[in-house]
């Protein structure tokens, strides 16, 4: 469902912050990037919904070429980050309303969906307070609901965890399973072990701007030789990383 | 598409007004101020609505009898008449006629006969209701045989005088038949039609205010329309992109251009309610209400906001936060306003095809519009098609161009995409240009005082409506017409005020609410907070420096007077005051105290370190002492060497300010410098008269106002340049000396 292909990316002339990364995701798979801060996650999640363009290399979500169909990518793709926030001033309801419009959703089945993510994700309640009166976990919740609410095939979040206690953070995850389990391909990154252990089908370990690994976490374990997850992390990054 | 347009239009109306920033409150006071020019305008129109009532004027002539109702209970001096430029002849037909019994008549003599400017000036001044106009030399033309074109005005202000041209007529024929009884055929032709396109003369009373209206309506819109087109197109895409929720935007299927349109007809519909309904006021207040006049006047105020909305967008997209795209609209808001300035300077010579020119064409489209075409442009209509389809032509331009930017990655969100931190660094870059700074130090000197000049004025306003000695002049006030009156009559009233003790009072107080404002903007306001040493108040001889402030201000004015004695432009006679103006010499004192205190404060004090700190000891000098020139620029009779003279003197003040690294002798310098110049030699302090003085002086009738300043004072005046820049020379050899010592 996407295939990430050969993407490199410099901001600068002399630095190569992606340096050829390659991967796919298939429907009902999360597929998890695993990365010290700094190595390009997000600079990779950006290039794959389109707000950056790669210096080289193509991305294709539906068999759509992301570079070509902007656009309609936008319509496949529900992406989140946590530097896209939501309009201090405004109420989830009005911000709900107001991105209904702009994926061009009926207004009486946007209705429809909206009480049900509010009531999926506990909005119900504040659903009429500004934003900027929400904590950090309400307004990850109304994140998530907004960046979904055009039902996408593909789903890509950046640290979706971040930040959030555990109980929203259980929320979250149980959620994204939920969504793998209809069939959507998730693409999520992180630098938390835990997450990408139990969430992930798959994950890629991206150091310094390149997958240095890929598999499920039993595979990269075997593949590194070592007991458990994190150690295999670490073996990774200090065989990769040059300091 | 439709539906994205809409419901960014709707978001972009919704989300468009706040006040940001320090520019936007620095428009919003220039607004305010200027509001305040229009209310006084307005009132200046309806006062001249309540008219004396004309009676009758009788005139015979060879048993042909001329009658004219209206004249009877008008008071005697106004029943005058002028006549300009007139040939000897005709004062000898009037006398003829015995016409002086029954009137005055006045004699004028000017260049150009289409000055309707300075006919209706003289037509004030001798307190006529009408004037005839004759060619100059009109003596020579005559014994030339030629024919002599005359022009009839009449005053627009009295109804009454509706039926004056005929009576000008009858007078001019019969002129006509008297000199044509010598020299055998017609020798006169007379153009009261010509005289109609002034503005000035015309049947109607209210075509002069109506002129007021065709220079002052449109300004007005204008300034609206910047204004909330400015604060709006700022606060959505950059301010989205500052608060970091233009990325969720940019993340929707809806089409880029949807987002540059929404917006675009959002905030100008921002603008265009309150624009239409300033025209609409102006109709019901110009009397020419018409449909089609409203339709252009909207439609032009529609595509001008769409057009200064476009641009705003483009410079909301290129910026990444509200103040830096504010800043970049700044010049676009001072050009366009420029041009609405040099519009109103050239209503005078109206020329068709400005029509036809966005920004030119939207001002005079309005203004005709609004008085149906009513001045000699009747057939504006076409050009205001043109100008309206060129502008919207233009503003699809540029948000092509806008559209086109919205798919670089460099635009899309804050700062393409750059980590946190990174984005906090190169916010620092982008600060260290510091255009902001310099903004914000020319913004706040003018709002303060401003504000405490309007707060000056409330006392003054009320003990002037509450004072009999006033009456006189409020009667004098109906007789006002017409926008070059009106604005002297407001000068009148705001001479009066500037120069009343209660003013003076209030504005003491007022400059120690300035200085209070500085020392809580310091104290508490800052981020920095600083201790009040940091504006200058520091030294351990505070007393010494100030009194040795004050013998340099003294003598450096007593310099000043000595030269203009010498070069014979100025004489003293005598002291002036006695026992009974004696206190209003001593109220000025704490006056002139406060108020040099505060405007060291201001732009010694506390702009220098500051800005030294950010740009270097020589811009700060030269900035804060631009300021200083800048802001004396609107007093009266100010000049450009008048600028530059204050711009020397602030450059001196600096320097001894670094000289002595305080403000407490440059302080008491200002201080004895003005009180010298306008309580003890009685001359004029920055275009402001004190009205009472120790010493009686007055300027020699072969003075040069290019040495002794003219109404601006000494200031103006080269003799000030002389003393300032020898006052520089010595304080730099002696900062250099200083600065050699250590
Ligand atoms: N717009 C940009 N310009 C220059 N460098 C950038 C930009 N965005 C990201 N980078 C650099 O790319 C690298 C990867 O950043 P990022 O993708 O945010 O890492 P991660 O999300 O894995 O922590 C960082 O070193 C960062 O400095
Ligand atoms: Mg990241």
């Amino acid at each position: 469902m996407i295939t990430v292909n050969n993407i490199t990316k410099s901001f600068t002339k002399d630095t190569q912050t992606l340096k050829g990364v390659s991967f796919a995701v298939k429907e009902g798979e999360i597929y998890g990037l695993l990365g010290p801060n700094g190595a390009g996650k997000t600079t990779l999640m950006r290039i794959i919904s389109t707000l950056i363009k790669p210096t080289s290399g193509d991305v294709t979500i539906c068999g759509l070429d992301v570079a070509k169909n902007v656009l309609e990518i936008h319509r496949k793709i529900g992406f989140l980050t946590t530097e896209v926030k939501l309009d201090p001033l405004s109420t989830p309801d009005q911000l709900y309303d107001f991105f209904a419009e702009l994926y061009d959703i009926d207004k009486s089945d946007a209705d429809v969906a909206k009480e049900k993510a509010f009531e999926e994700f506990g909005i119900a309640p504040f659903r009429k307070k500004r934003i900027v009166d929400l904590s950090t976990g309400m307004k990850q919740k109304v994140s998530i609901a907004i960046s979904l609410i055009h039902n996408p095939p593909v789903i890509v979040f950046d640290e979706p965890t971040n930040g959030l206690d555990i109980l929203t953070q259980k929320q979250v995850t149980d959620y994204l399973l939920g969504l793998k389990d209809k069939g959507h391909a998730i693409i999520l990154s992180t630098h938390i072990f835990s997450v990408a252990e139990q969430l992930c089908d798959r994950i890629g370990i991206l150091i310094d701007g390149e997958l240095k690994a890929e598999g499920t976490v039993d595979e990269l374990i075997e593949y590194t030789g070592t007991k458990t997850f994190e150690e295999a992390f670490f073996e990774l990054y200090v065989k990769n990383h040059k300091e | 598409m439709f539906k994205s347009v809409r419901t960014f239009m709707r978001r972009a109306m919704h989300k468009g007004n706040t006040f940001k920033t320090t520019v936007a409150q620095g428009t919003f006071v220039a607004a305010t101020a200027f509001g305040l020019a229009i209310v006084c305008m307005v009132l200046g129109v309806l006062i001249t609505m309540f008219h004396y009532r004309i009676d009758q004027i009788y005139w015979e002539h060879n048993s042909e009898k001329f009658v004219y109702d209206g004249y009877k209970d008008l008071p005697e001096e106004y029943k005058g008449f002028l006549f300009v430029n007139a040939p000897s002849s005709f004062p000898e037909f009037l006398y003829k006629n015995n016409a002086n019994a029954f009137f005055s008549y006045k004699y004028e003599e000017m260049d150009a006969p289409y000055d309707f400017v300075t006919v209706g000036q003289l037509m004030r001044l001798h307190n006529c209701g009408s004037a005839i106009v004759f060619p100059k030399n009109s003596d020579e033309l005559l014994s030339n045989g030629e024919k002599l074109e005359v022009l009839t005005y009449i005053r627009t202000d009295r109804t009454e005088l509706y039926d004056a041209n005929e009576y000008q007529e009858n007078i001019l024929k019969l002129y006509d038949k008297y000199i044509t009884a010598e020299n055998g055929n017609p020798q006169i032709t007379i153009k009261p039609a010509e005289a109609d396109l002034t503005g000035v003369s015309t049947t109607n009373p209210l075509k002069s205010s109506l002129y007021g209206f065709i220079a002052v309506v449109p300004l007005i819109i204008f300034i609206i329309i910047l204004y909330t087109v400015m604060t709006g197109g700022t606060n959505v895409i950059a301010g989205e992109k500052e608060r970091g929720t233009f990325a969720a935007i940019i993340l929707t299927p809806s089409p880029r251009a949807a987002i540059v349109v929404g917006n675009v007809l959002g905030i100008s519909a921002l603008a265009v309610i309150p624009a239409s309904i300033v025209c609409f006021l102006a109709f019901l207040l110009t009397g020419k209400f018409n449909v089609i006049g409203l339709v252009i006047a909207i439609l032009l105020v529609i595509s001008f906001a769409i057009l200064v909305a476009a641009i705003t967008i483009l410079i909301s997209i290129i910026n990444q936060s509200v103040v830096s795209a504010q800043t970049a609209f700044l010049p676009v808001f001072l050009i366009i306003l420029g041009i609405a300035v040099n519009c109103v300077q050239k209503l005078g010579i109206f020329e068709e095809f400005y029509l036809y020119f966005p920004l030119y064409g939207h001002f005079f489209g309005i203004g005709n519009a609004l008085v149906a075409g009513y001045n000699y442009y009747t057939n504006y209509i076409p050009g205001a098609i043109v100008c309206i389809v060129l502008s919207l032509v233009l503003a699809c331009l540029v948000m092509f161009i806008s559209t086109k930017l919205l798919y670089n990655e460099k635009f899309m969100t804050n700062e393409g995409g750059l980590s946190a931190k990174e984005i906090r660094k190169s916010k620092k870059k982008h600060k260290s240009l510091g255009l902001d700074k310099l903004v914000n130090h020319a913004i706040f000197p003018v709002a303060v005082l401003s504000f405490v000049q309007l707060l000056a004025l409330v006392p003054t306003a009320i003990t002037y409506m509450r004072n009999d000695i006033y009456s006189d002049f409020i009667t004098n006030l109906k007789d006002v017409s017409g926008i070059m009156d009106i604005m002297s009559v407001m000068s009148e009233i705001l001479a009066m005020f500037l120069s009343s003790p209660v003013f003076l009072i209030s504005m003491a107080i007022g400059y120690v609410i300035l200085i209070a404002i500085y020392c809580l903007k310091v104290r508490v306001i800052e981020r920095d907070r600083k201790p009040l040493q940091s504006i200058g108040f520091t030294g351990n001889h505070a007393l010494r420096d100030y009194l040795i402030g004050l013998v340099v201000g003294f003598s450096l004015l007593s310099a000043v007077c000595l030269i203009l004695v010498l070069a014979g432009n100025l004489s003293f006679h005598g002291i002036a005051v006695n026992t009974s103006t004696i206190g209003v010499v001593l109220a000025g004192i704490p006056m002139w105290f406060v108020q040099g205190a505060s405007e060291e404060i201001m732009f010694r004090g506390y702009m220098i370190p500051r800005l030294e700190k950010k740009f270097g000891k020589i811009i700060a000098i030269l900035y804060s002492s631009f300021l200083f020139a800048v802001l004396h620029g609107a007093n009266i009779g100010f000049t450009w060497l008048a600028g530059i003279n204050l711009f020397i003197i602030a450059v001196f003040f600096a320097l001894i300010y670094y000289y002595t690294g305080n403000i407490w002798l440059t302080c008491a310098a200002h201080t004895a410098w003005n009180f010298c110049q306008g309580s003890l030699y009685g001359l004029e302090v920055s275009g402001s008269t004190s009205g009472v003085s120790i010493l009686n002086s007055s300027y020699s009738a072969s003075a040069s106002p290019y040495f002794t300043g003219g109404a601006f004072g000494p200031e103006g005046g080269l003799a000030v340049t002389i003393v300032t820049v020898i006052g520089i020379v010595i304080m730099s050899v002696l900062l250099y000396k200083k600065s050699s010592k250590k």
